[in-house]
């Protein structure tokens, strides 16, 4: 992909080079400011999920009824993350595209000659946490195993 | 792969004009807006019976403790398809939000370089997947293993 944008751009003039850079510039600005916006949503619903988490801990150890309540409403904060961390990848390859632009205008301008594994190590730097970790792999395992056991142990036996 | 992003309703969105787009996103907060207030309202009511259950226990009445547990689990599976198409909404609201940005980029510019960038809910291909992974990823009532 990088290369074939790489010719076209050394055929452009100076003066459009300018143009162009100054436009992925601010691109680059909004999407890394949009970025950042979610990735603070992001790190709130997390926060959120953790406090919740450890509300129908302290919950189970007294009552099952209770931390089932609370776990119905971890399903809907886990939802929206899901929703924010779905978005932010979005946002977050915008944001690379138009740095990659940038500097693939820059290094036209500066004469420096196309390098693949440069931009090679810049993807795998930006999307490390995307490619190695799915967004999907979250689960809510944990309290909700226990809530399972207990659960089973309440409603077979009629009572806690 | 980035199969949100291949939908014709979303790919024709970039190309109409700014009152078509806006009515579309109306359109679309609304949906979101009354879904919202409808899984908003189903938690109330299944916390309430969790509630109701968790009192009626400690009061030693073990049989009507388990109907409103019953009532519980019913009002979480009946929340499953309201939360599956909220998701559905917010994730087609939210892009189309990013989409508005001034250089939004389709990621699929990106494919060449990097074919494995995972988009979490939108790498997924229809509205029946997206359900079934959702009940999966979200949904605590299987992993309680409670059936209806």
């Amino acid at each position: 992909m990088a290369k074939p944008i790489y010719d076209r751009l050394a055929k452009m003039s100076k003066r459009k080079l300018d143009g162009l850079e100054y436009d992925h510039h601010q691109h680059l600005n909004r999407f890394s400011n949009a970025k950042d916006g979610k990735v603070n949503e992001v790190q709130s619903l997390d926060k959120r999920l953790d406090k919740l988490r450890s509300k129908a801990s302290k919950e189970l150890e007294s009552s099952v009824p209770r931390a089932l309540g609370t776990a119905m409403e971890m399903r809907h904060v886990k939802a929206d993350l899901l929703i924010a961390k779905s978005v932010l990848s979005v946002l977050r390859s915008n944001q690379f595209y138009h740095r990659l632009m940038v500097m693939l205008i820059q290094d036209v301008k500066a004469g420096v000659e196309y390098d693949p594994s440069r931009v090679d190590n810049m993807a795998s730097s930006e999307f490390s946490e995307l490619v190695e970790g799915s967004i999907l792999s979250t689960n809510l395992d944990g309290i909700l195993g226990d809530l399972r056991s207990e659960l089973d142990g309440h409603l077979g036996g009629g009572g806690q | 792969m980035i199969s949100w992003f291949n939908r014709s309703r979303i790919r024709s969105y970039v190309k109409l004009s700014t009152r078509k787009q806006n009515k579309m996103k109306q359109e679309i907060d609304q949906r979101h807006a009354e879904q919202r207030s409808i899984l908003d309202s189903r938690l109330a009511n299944a916390r309430d019976h969790a509630r109701k259950a968790d009192r009626l226990q400690k009061r030693g009445k073990g049989e009507k403790a388990k109907e409103e547990v019953n009532s519980f689990k019913l009002e979480l599976a009946s929340s499953q398809p309201v939360l599956n198409a909220y998701v559905n909404t917010a994730l087609e609201k939210q892009l189309l939000e990013v989409m508005s940005v001034e250089g939004f980029a389709f990621p699929d510019v990106l494919n060449d370089l990097r074919s494995d960038i995972d988009y979490g809910l939108f790498s997924v291909n229809a509205t029946n997947e997206l359900d079934a992974l959702l009940t999966a990823e979200v949904n605590p009532f299987d992993e309680l293993g409670i059936e209806i």
